[in-house]
């Protein structure tokens, strides 16, 4: 378990810095102005990716971040359950669903 | 330049992250408000995506070697993560004045509890017939041999969980410099499982936290990937280089941090 939580932590980490890197050379190559989002689209971002819009790709980086620790904890969640430890199981399903409304209910 | 001095700052703040256990939100915050006159709201915002690479970067090595206890981590998350959430939305529509003037209060109360209990040596706690929820143990390499250990006086320390997720949501810091003291202070658990631990913690804290932000369209997103890069860097270096530091120079570091910090937001707030 240990093995792979440390293996997403890595995972999301590099991929986010290996983004950043690249959104910095298209921005780099483009002079394209970075600006903040007001709302966010996710498919808009990730067509911007492909596109190489160093905008899209530097939220894209930053997503890839944010997902990381809660993939984490998710992935706790099911070990909890496979390893019969109810008890943090249900203490790590409510912790992604604390973390899961703030999203779904578009809390601000 | 604004760039490279971006970089140098998540530089900084990662080896500090890493090396105490904390985000490093106490330093990006007001680096970014007072020295490159960003908005209060932005700066939050950038910090607590610079706490999730500190945050995620530790633990990855944390993780594996089994210093961290994932059960006590996950609990403390669960309130810290719906006070963050309060936070950021209180956050919003607050005077910051008010907020940094308590920021720097709780700060200061952090500091003399470190002070005067400076010379108070944590044992480690001999659980190896006890088999609760929150016992553990780990492999030291700085006193070659293997620490038990029992969270004790559980309530206190989800109190001050809870205090750290809503200043972590407020202010953008990932709350692990009220989280090591508490798990360390009143919890009497080990300084280096509770750095380890609060490193996965602030991570969580910040997600949390950042999200409000993100949906409300205060993250620029080239501002927070430049100190993150600087943030990622910034902890491998201290890693590699500070693994070995015994617990007393950890705790001296970790004081002197926190009065340095509670006076200069002390200052910001008057």
């Amino acid at each position: 378990m240990r093995k792979i939580l440390s293996r997403i932590y890595k995972f999301g980490v590099y991929t986010s810095f290996f983004m950043i890197f690249t959104a910095a050379l298209e921005n780099i190559i483009t002079k394209q102005k970075i600006n903040a989002y007001t709302t966010i689209n996710i498919t808009s971002i990730l067509k911007g990716v492909f596109c190489f819009n160093s905008n899209d790709t530097f939220y894209s980086a930053i997503m890839i971040l944010m997902i990381t620790p809660l993939t984490a904890v998710i992935y706790a969640c099911i070990s909890f359950f496979a390893d019969k430890n109810y008890k943090m199981f249900f203490v790590s399903f409510l912790l992604i669903a604390v973390i899961a409304s703030a999203v779904i209910f578009n809390l601000r | 330049m604004e760039n490279a001095a971006l970089l140098i700052c998540g530089f900084i703040v990662g080896m500090l992250g890493s090396l105490l256990g904390i985000g490093g939100g106490v330093i990006i915050v007001p680096t970014l408000v007072l020295l490159f006159g960003f908005s209060i709201h932005s700066a939050i915002a950038a910090s607590l995506v610079a706490i999730i690479a500190t945050s995620s970067t530790a633990t990855a090595h944390n993780i594996k070697t089994g210093i961290v206890n994932l059960n006590f981590g996950i609990s403390l998350e669960l309130i810290a993560s719906i006070c963050a959430i309060t936070g950021s939305i209180i956050s919003v529509s607050l005077n910051g004045k008010i907020v940094s003037a308590i920021f720097s209060i709780t700060l200061f109360a952090t500091a003399l509890a470190y002070y005067f209990n400076r010379n108070v040596e944590i044992s480690s706690v001999e659980v190896k017939q006890k088999n609760d929820l929150f016992s553990g143990n780990f492999f030291d390499p700085s006193k070659q041999q293997k620490i038990y250990y029992s969270a004790q006086h559980l309530i206190p320390t989800f109190i001050v969980s809870g205090l750290a997720g809503l200043l972590s949501g407020m202010l953008g810091v990932g709350g692990g410099i009220f989280k090591v003291p508490a798990m360390n202070l009143i919890s009497k658990l080990p300084i280096k499982m509770v750095t380890a631990t609060s490193n996965l913690m602030v991570g969580i804290t910040a997600l949390s936290g950042a999200i409000i932000y993100f949906k409300s369209g205060y993250l620029n997103p080239k501002i927070a990937s430049i100190i993150i890069i600087g943030v990622v860097f910034g902890s491998k270096f201290t890693l590699w280089k500070f693994r070995k530091l015994t617990d007393k120079r950890i705790k001296l570091l970790f004081m002197l941090f926190l009065i340095f910090v509670s006076v200069e937001m002390l200052i910001k707030a008057l």
